[in-house]
Parts: structure tokens; C-alpha cells; sequence
């Protein structure tokens, strides 16, 4: 009897022998080979995951270095993909997104660093709220954080760790791991990509600055743990520049490690601080960018011909820090600029809390207003041309696609009329958008070319033209 | 001998009566009926020389008009390749100004602007480019307008920007021969500025040109230079913008620029202010001839390294405006407008306003003047009043956390923008305490927060964005 696997879902093998070793297998279909790493789960089990990317029967083989754990094999049927199932996210037309199965995906993400090593009663609050919210990505460290409002122990340490605070750093803690996999499995059945964060600077742990061969070991670790999930994206560090003890080698070869080891080539990228990184890397896959820089999206774009994510221009909230307290309006604003510039942007949100749960670190609830608006911009943006809108105008700004598509946004300006110029290859519908109360006034007529709109002269509105 | 003009000897030396510390003062010779004349004069206080130069005002009259800056008595001599003209001496008494007269606004301490007597100058400027072209009644009605808003300073071209302007600096084509009524119509416009103590930034050259002035020849733009100056150097509300979009004006090119500049600093005997305005090319402001920067852009976060780096005041003399016409420039909210206000004088400069609500006329108040329909004059003059009550000089600090101005130990200014903190640690000096004001830039409220403050302490906010947080020392 063959194991039946859908597409892009998990094939697992168990085998049992002692810690310390170590494991892969090759996986066959017909001709081609997919070399996969095992781990070490404790209590004497290894595992090996897969995720098939082809339907077919794919057999395999184990390697390692002791006896009962090599030359294993078996078989698995591939079958096609099961509803809501679309395969991990890539890039497409350079500067946007699609599953593996090509339908387009639309990055609208927020961000909850440490929401996995909170008490599990809140972490199932952050799932339900997540459940109800616009976004479909979240940003998240392996590690748990340290810092402002975050100075609760986590319920987990990656590495043992005795009680005096010395981390064994030759062995791991798979029941931290396993809570990973719940945490990273729970995201993929509410159709969120999981953006892993693998290094980060909030640290009173010790791992940010590990030895070098822990850092590469842990590395190999966590893909053969997690590259299975096909929601996962390899954030390989937040603020890599404050991470005071790595070099750029150093996080030019995490880069390299994770392109070797990954089987299934997640996506990459990289947040900075102040520095940013060059994106122009051959193993960047797109530009993971901390910034409100809005008009230089199209240098950006234009140099690395990567996408383009403002996954941090500030969040909604009222804390005192100036990264941390923006309104709502100016969150939707800044989601509005990077779409119309041609790249996507990233939510979080840091309103004060008696118990210091800010949505930004530990999740909970949402407070702010902004998420509802993000509904509708996302709601907005799924209905546009399927390759993605790419930058038209920098007047006003405008994305769109020729002959399809344009959606200009007036931002802070609020003219009273306004001469578009779309092309002459189509007529278009026009629509009224006022992304703040989410209403859409058809405007009546067919456009094409050259013509003059009347608008209501406030600002914060948007007109969108369609094809007809 | 040498040394004593001749006519002093003759003994026809008039005595032309008092005038004011910073007022005008005036003669009118008789003289050829054509403006070809060479005609200028010295002045004399003590041992100080001081030159100015008389200009043609038609039908034979020629003018000499002078702003003395020193108490006592000044004496005169003409000088002119015109008999008639030549060897006139006189003398007056330049007695203390009147209530309300300040003196021209100079340059402070390398980044602020104050009146000749010490007065702080707040410049709050707005922008009416043509309404010194317009009909009696229009220019009456926005005379009227500047009464009652907080404007000091008003940007406003000496030549036409309209097509068939209603009035014309040249006869004809003719360049070389100046329309006088046009200037007679200037002079009463910039006295009547002056008596509303409004600064007149006088653009000389631009870009928007209907009537081939950007066609003039070196000789004829030098010669229409030198009349400028001799003509309104003697009101002391006046500025020198060299040009509006100087690097739109294509036919000329940055060494004329340059010498536009040293005629007037050179012509000029009351050293006006001196500044020129860009369209995108930044013109290099740290030339010794430039007294501050005339900046158009809203790069506010940049007033700290630009402060440092010209040691200059900074005037965001179009940071866009407000209104609702279709060019991005000018169709601002009067929130906006505010916000920018606040940006620019929080990070150490000084804010220009304009407004182009689209209307029967076009761009309004823009271009010809008439009345402000808009929302942030009366913001501005909030902020306007803030500012003229906090201490003079106030310092900026080169790269703040959330921008502020100071005077240490006594005043703190900072604006929010659009962040909402529902707190903030503020660290101030340890040896004063302090009292607290929340300002909502916008609903244009000031709230005293309870309490007293001292060092290092964290005060509640709104948790709502457009507020200014303001700390002076506790009595």
C-alpha cells in the first residue's frame, strides 16, 4: 500500500535511533532527485519531512551514518493538491507574488514577533483574531524577544538551558520546536504565510551571538524542521544591523546556507535598521524593507528587479517610541502609497496595554482601526489584474496595467479636477474611492486617453479605472 | 581744500527738515526730461559714507530717496553728468523711530530674523505673486485681506507674470525705457505693505513670462537692477528675491545670477535681505551675497543640516499650498498647510504660505491677491502668536527624536506631527522645574497639564496625532 500525499503537503518518515546523528533522504520521481535533511525530535526519533512538488510516485532512500538509520526505503503517491491548497508562495512578474500553482498572491502582512512564546491561551487569542483580520502573512522569530513591553520568559527554550543560564548549544529542545510546528501548522490552516524570522537582536538569551558553527548548525536545524511547511518564508534576521556580533560574511553565508539546504527555495529576504541590506544578492528574493520612504520604491524596484515589501514604514498605536504611533488613517495612508508605487506594505500595531500585550510582539487582540481599511484595499487589489499592479505615474501616483488597469491614489493632495491620461487601447470604467469610510462611487461614462475628471477636492482619495 | 565739496563752501546747503530712524527720506530734483542721467549721491554721518543712487520718476523729476540707519544729522551731495543735477548738498536730522517701526528685518545669529532695533521678526510669509498688477480696487481688497491675517512678509513679482497685464513696468517693448506710473503704482503698494508691517520679498526676475522679459539683455536687466534698488532700497520692508524658479528662467545662466546679486548687494545702501528661489536646482546659498535661503521644498527634517551647513536663516518660502486645483503644488489642505507651518518652525525655519483654491478668478490669492477663502490662516496665526510669546532665538537640535526648539534651561517647543503618543519621556534639565502645555495645532486649544515638572519625567498625552507639547519654566 503507497502513502497518499497531496501536493505541497507534508510526507513524514519516523525512524528510530540515538541523538547525535545524522539523517537525510533522497527523494526520486523518475529522474529527479530531492536531497531532504532529517532532525532529531528526542525521545530516540528522527524525522525526515518532505513536501512534494509534483504529483506522481516518489520513492526514497535514507542516508546516515549509523546502521538502522540509513538505506530505508519506501514510497509515497503524490496526489493533487486538496482545496484552499495552492502551494507555496513565489515570485511572479518580478515584482509580485503567486503560489506555486499560479494563482496570485497579494502580500498584506502584520506583524506579531514574539506571539509564540506567549501562555498558550494567548496565542489561541492571537489565532482568532487572526482568523477575522485582513492578512494573510505574519512576521515572527524564532526566538523569543527581548525588549520593551517584552520581558516575560518564554514558556520554551530553543537550546536546554540549566538553571544558572548556560545554554547547551550541541543539542536542541524539540518540545520548542514542536511548538513551532503548531504554531507555523496553525498559520497555514488560516492561509497565512508564515514569515520566520531566524535571527534578531532582542536578546538576553545568548542567541544572537552564538558561535558561528552553532549559528549554521541551528540553521540546518530549523529547515529540515520547518522547510516542509509550504506557508513558510525565511526572514533571515530583523534589524540585522543591530545584531552587533555578525558581520555581513556572516549573513551572506546564513543566506547560502539556507539556499543549499532549503529543497524547496522559500522565499528570502532580509529587514534592516539603518543599513540596508543589498537586495541585489542572487539569494535575496525580494526586498523585506524597514521604511516609509514611499517615493524611492521605484529605484528600488528598478535596481534589484526584486518585489518590494515595506514589511515595517511604523505601526498604528500610541506608544512613545515614533516607530510605534502613527494613527490609523496615516497606517492606511502608507499601505495606499507602497501599493500605488508598485510594491506591498506590512502592518503592525502598538497601542499601550495594562498587561504590555502589544499586537506588534505578543498578539491578542486588534485594537486600531486600520485593519478594516486594509480589508478593503486588499479586497481591492485581488481584483485587479492578475499579474500585479506595477507603478504607472509619480505625479499623482497611479499602479495599474496597460490596457487593464489603474489605480491612482491623490494622497495628502485634494484637487478639484485632474486630467488623467490613460492609453488609448481601452475604455475604461471609472470609480471614486475613499479608502478611509471604504466607499466606491462608480463615476458613470467611459474614458479613454486623454480627459478631465471632476473630483470632490479633499484629500485621501483614489479613483480606479477598469477595462470595460 | 581737498576734501570740502565746493558747494558746501558756496553755502547753499538746504536743510531739508527730520526724518525717522528707518523712515524715508526724500528729495525730488529738477533735472533733463529723459532717464539716461547718471544721478546719485553720498551721505555723510560723522565719518561714515554712505551712496545711494537717484532714479528718473518722469517729466523731468528725479528722486533721491534714502534710509537713514543712524541717529543725528546726515548731509548730502549729488553727483550727476547733468548740470542741473550735480552739487547739490543738503542736510537732515534723522530723529528716533515711531512707535511700530522696527527697522528692516536682518539676519540674527546665523539661523533667526530680527528687526534693525532688536525686535524679533516671526516671518510668516505668504505668496501673492501678481498683486501689485492688478486693478485699484483689487489691490485695495487684498491690502484689506493682509490687514487682518497674520502675514509679515509677502512674496510678489515686480514684473508681470499675467498675459496683457492691467499694468506695464516698460514702454512697449522698449526695455531700456521704464512705464513710471507702473513704479508710482509699486511705491504706494510697498509703503502701504510697510504701514501693515508687512515685509515686501520683492522677486526680480522670473520665469512666467508673457512680455519677452526673460529676453532682456545684460544691459537692460543690470540697468532695471539698479533702478530697483534705487528706487525701493529706501523702504525698509523691502527684500531682495533675486528670482522665483531662477533654473526655469532658461536664457540666463548662474554667472548672471551671480552678478544680479552683487549689483544689488553693491547698489544697495541698507543691505536688504538677499535670497533667490529654485524650481528643482538648489542655488548654492552659502555665496557670501546670499542672506538666507529661500527654499522651496518640504524636506523639513533637513532644516537641522542645512542650518549647520550655511549658518543662514531658512525660509520654506513654497512648501506647496494650500487649495484644490489640479497641479499637486497647490492643492494642500488647510491641515496640511498647518502641519507644515508647524514641521518648519518646529525644525528651526520659517514657513511660507499660498493659496489656490480654483474659482471664477483661477488661482486666487495666488497670483492676484483678494480674499483667503482657507482653512489655515487662522492656524497660522495661532502658531504665529505661540511663537512670538516663546523666547527669542530658540535653538534647534541638530537630530531629534520628535522635533522641538529650546532656549536651555527655559523652553521647549516640540511638535508631534503626526504621531500620537499617549505619552512621552521628556528630559529636560534637572535644575528647573517646569509647566506643561498640550497644543492641538489644529482645533487651535491650549491645555495646561496638572502638575509641575523636573528632569526626567514622563507627561500624558492625547494619544492623538497634530498635537505640540510645550514646556516653560515654572515662575
Amino acid at each position: 500500500m503507497t502513502n497518499e500525499v497531496h501536493r505541497w503537503d507534508q510526507f513524514e518518515i519516523a525512524l528510530r535511533g540515538p541523538e547525535g546523528v545524522s539523517v537525510s533522504a533522497e527523494f526520486r520521481l523518475q529522474n529527479r532527485s530531492v536531497r531532504v535533511d532529517g532532525f532529531y525530535d528526542g525521545d530516540g526519533l528522527y524525522r525526515i519531512r518532505f513536501m512534494p512538488d509534483e504529483e506522481g510516485e516518489w520513492t526514497y532512500t535514507t542516508f546516515s551514518n549509523r546502521r538502522e538509520l540509513t538505506n530505508q526505503s519506501g514510497a509515497l503517491q503524490c496526489v493533487p493538491a486538496g482545496e484552499a491548497n495552492h502551494g507555496p508562495v513565489r515570485v511572479a512578474n518580478t515584482f509580485h507574488f503567486s503560489y506555486a500553482d499560479r494563482t496570485p498572491y497579494r502580500p498584506f502582512g502584520t506583524t506579531c514577533y514574539a506571539w509564540a512564546h506567549q501562555e498558550q491561551a494567548l496565542q489561541e487569542q492571537t489565532l482568532s483574531t487572526l482568523r477575522h483580520a485582513p492578512f494573510n502573512k505574519l512576521r515572527m522569530c524564532i526566538f523569543p524577544k527581548s525588549y520593551v513591553y517584552n520581558q516575560n520568559e518564554p514558556p520554551f527554550y530553543p537550546f536546554p538551558r540549566s538553571s544558572d543560564g548556560t545554554n547547551d548549544f550541541s543539542r536542541y529542545n524539540p518540545a520548542f520546536f514542536q511548538h513551532l510546528e503548531w504554531c507555523i501548522r496553525s498559520l497555514l490552516d488560516l492561509g497565512i504565510q508564515a514569515d520566520l524570522i531566524l535571527f534578531h537582536p532582542y536578546d538576553r538569551w545568548g542567541y544572537s551571538k552564538m558561535p558561528a558553527d552553532v549559528d549554521d548548525r541551528y540553521l540546518r536545524y530549523t529547515i529540515a524542521r520547518f522547510a516542509a511547511f509550504r506557508n513558510v518564508w525565511w526572514s533571515v534576521a530583523n534589524e540585522y544591523d543591530l545584531v552587533k556580533s555578525k558581520t555581513m560574511a556572516d549573513w551572506d553565508r546564513f543566506f547560502r546556507i539556507i539556499q543549499t539546504s532549503d529543497p524547496y527555495g522559500h522565499l528570502r529576504s532580509i529587514h534592516h535598521s539603518k543599513t540596508m541590506y543589498d537586495h541585489g544578492k542572487p539569494w535575496v528574493t525580494h526586498c523585506s524593507i524597514q521604511g516609509d520612504d514611499f517615493g524611492s520604491t521605484q529605484d528600488l524596484l528598478s535596481r534589484f528587479q526584486k518585489p518590494v515589501i515595506y514589511d515595517e514604514c511604523k505601526y498604528e498605536g500610541n506608544i512613545p517610541r515614533r516607530w510605534g504611533n502613527i494613527s490609523a488613517e496615516e497606517m492606511v495612508r502608507r499601505f495606499w502609497l507602497g501599493i500605488t508605487a508598485g510594491a506591498y506594505v506590512g502592518h503592525g500595531e502598538t497601542y499601550l496595554d495594562p498587561h504590555d500585550v502589544l499586537w506588534w510582539s505578543k498578539g491578542g487582540v486588534l485594537k486600531g482601526q486600520s485593519p478594516p481599511r486594509i480589508a478593503f484595499l486588499r479586497k481591492l487589489l485581488e481584483s485587479a489584474p492578475s499579474e500585479g499592479v506595477n507603478a504607472t505615474s509619480v505625479y499623482y501616483q497611479s499602479a495599474g496595467q496597460k490596457g487593464k488597469y489603474y489605480l491612482y491614489y491623490f494622497d495628502l493632495h485634494q484637487p478639484k479636477d485632474f486630467q488623467f491620461e490613460l492609453d488609448n487601447s481601452a475604455s475604461y470604467s471609472a470609480e471614486l474611492i475613499d479608502p478611509w469610510r471604504m466607499e466606491t462611487t462608480p463615476l458613470g461614462g467611459s474614458y479613454k486617453g486623454k480627459f478631465s475628471l471632476q473630483l470632490p477636492g479633499k484629500p485621501y482619495l483614489a479613483v480606479c479605472f477598469r477595462a470595460v | 581744500m581737498s576734501g570740502i565739496a565746493p558747494a558746501l563752501l558756496a553755502g547753499a546747503m538746504r536743510n531739508t527738515g527730520n526724518v525717522e530712524r528707518w523712515g524715508m527720506w526724500e528729495q525730488t530734483f529738477s533735472g533733463p526730461q529723459k532717464g539716461e542721467i547718471e544721478f546719485r549721491a553720498e551721505f555723510r554721518n560723522g565719518n561714515r559714507l554712505v551712496f545711494a543712487d537717484g532714479f528718473y520718476d518722469g517729466n523731468g523729476v528725479y528722486r533721491l530717496r534714502f534710509m537713514p540707519d543712524a541717529l543725528g544729522e546726515w548731509t548730502f551731495t549729488t553727483h550727476s553728468t547733468a548740470e542741473a543735477l550735480n552739487g547739490k548738498v543738503g542736510k537732515f536730522v534723522c530723529t528716533a523711530p515711531s512707535a511700530g517701526n522696527h527697522g528692516p528685518v536682518v539676519v540674527a545669529d546665523g539661523q533667526h530674523l530680527r528687526y534693525a532695533d532688536g525686535t524679533p521678526h516671526v516671518s510668516i510669509g505668504t505668496t501673492c505673486y501678481a498683486w501689485a498688477h492688478q486693478s485699484d480696487e483689487l489691490e485695495h481688497q487684498t491690502l484689506q485681506t493682509l490687514k487682518r491675517s497674520p502675514f509679515n512678509k509677502i512674496r510678489m513679482c515686480v514684473l508681470p507674470t499675467e498675459k496683457s497685464p492691467q499694468r506695464v513696468p516698460f514702454e512697449g517693448d522698449d526695455h531700456t525705457r521704464f512705464h513710471i506710473p507702473f513704479f508710482q503704482n509699486l511705491d504706494k503698494q510697498i509703503a502701504a505693505l510697510c504701514a501693515l508691517r508687512v515685509e515686501a520679498d520683492l522677486i526680480l526676475f522670473h520665469p512666467y513670462d508673457h512680455e519677452g522679459f526673460q529676453r532682456m539683455s545684460d544691459a537692460e536687466s543690470h540697468r532695471y537692477l539698479r533702478y530697483m534698488v534705487a528706487r525701493y532700497a529706501a523702504y525698509r520692508n523691502v527684500w531682495w528675491s533675486i528670482a522665483n524658479e531662477y533654473d526655469l528662467v532658461k536664457k540666463k545662466t548662474l554667472p548672471q545670477w551671480d552678478e544680479y546679486f552683487r549689483i544689488v548687494q553693491e547698489a544697495d545702501p541698507a543691505e536688504h535681505l538677499r535670497s533667490i528661489h529654485y524650481s528643482k536646482r538648489f542655488y548654492d546659498y552659502s555665496k557670501n551675497w546670499v542672506t538666507h535661503l529661500s527654499l522651496q521644498s518640504d524636506d523639513f527634517d533637513k532644516t537641522g543640516q542645512w542650518l549647520s551647513e550655511y549658518q543662514k536663516p531658512i525660509i520654506f518660502d513654497e512648501c506647496k499650498y494650500e487649495g484644490n486645483i489640479s497641479k499637486r503644488w497647490g492643492n494642500l489642505s488647510g491641515h496640511e498647510m498647518a502641519r507644515r507651518f508647524w514641521l518648519g518652525m518646529a525644525s528651526g525655519a520659517y514657513v511660507g504660505h499660498g493659496e489656490t483654491y480654483a474659482g471664477p478668478n483661477g488661482n486666487a490669492w495666488l497670483s492676484k491677491g483678494g480674499t483667503l477663502v482657507g482653512e489655515s490662516p487662522a492656524r497660522i496665526a495661532f502658531l504665529k502668536k505661540i511663537w512670538e510669546e516663546a523666547p527669542p532665538g530658540l535653538q534647534v537640535s541638530p537630530e531629534p527624536y520628535y522635533p522641538f526648539v529650546y532656549k536651555p534651561g527655559s523652553y521647549y517647543l516640540y511638535f508631534l506631527d503626526l504621531h500620537q503618543p499617549a505619552e512621552y519621556q521628556f528630559k529636560l534639565p534637572e535644575a528647573e522645574s517646569y509647566r506643561s502645555d498640550v497644543i492641538d495645532i489644529w482645533n487651535m486649544t491650549i491645555t495646561p497639564v496638572t502638575g509641575v515638572w523636573r528632569g526626567s519625567f514622563t507627561l500624558p498625552l492625547p494619544g492623538k496625532p497634530f498635537q505640540a507639547v510645550r514646556l516653560q519654566r515654572a515662575a
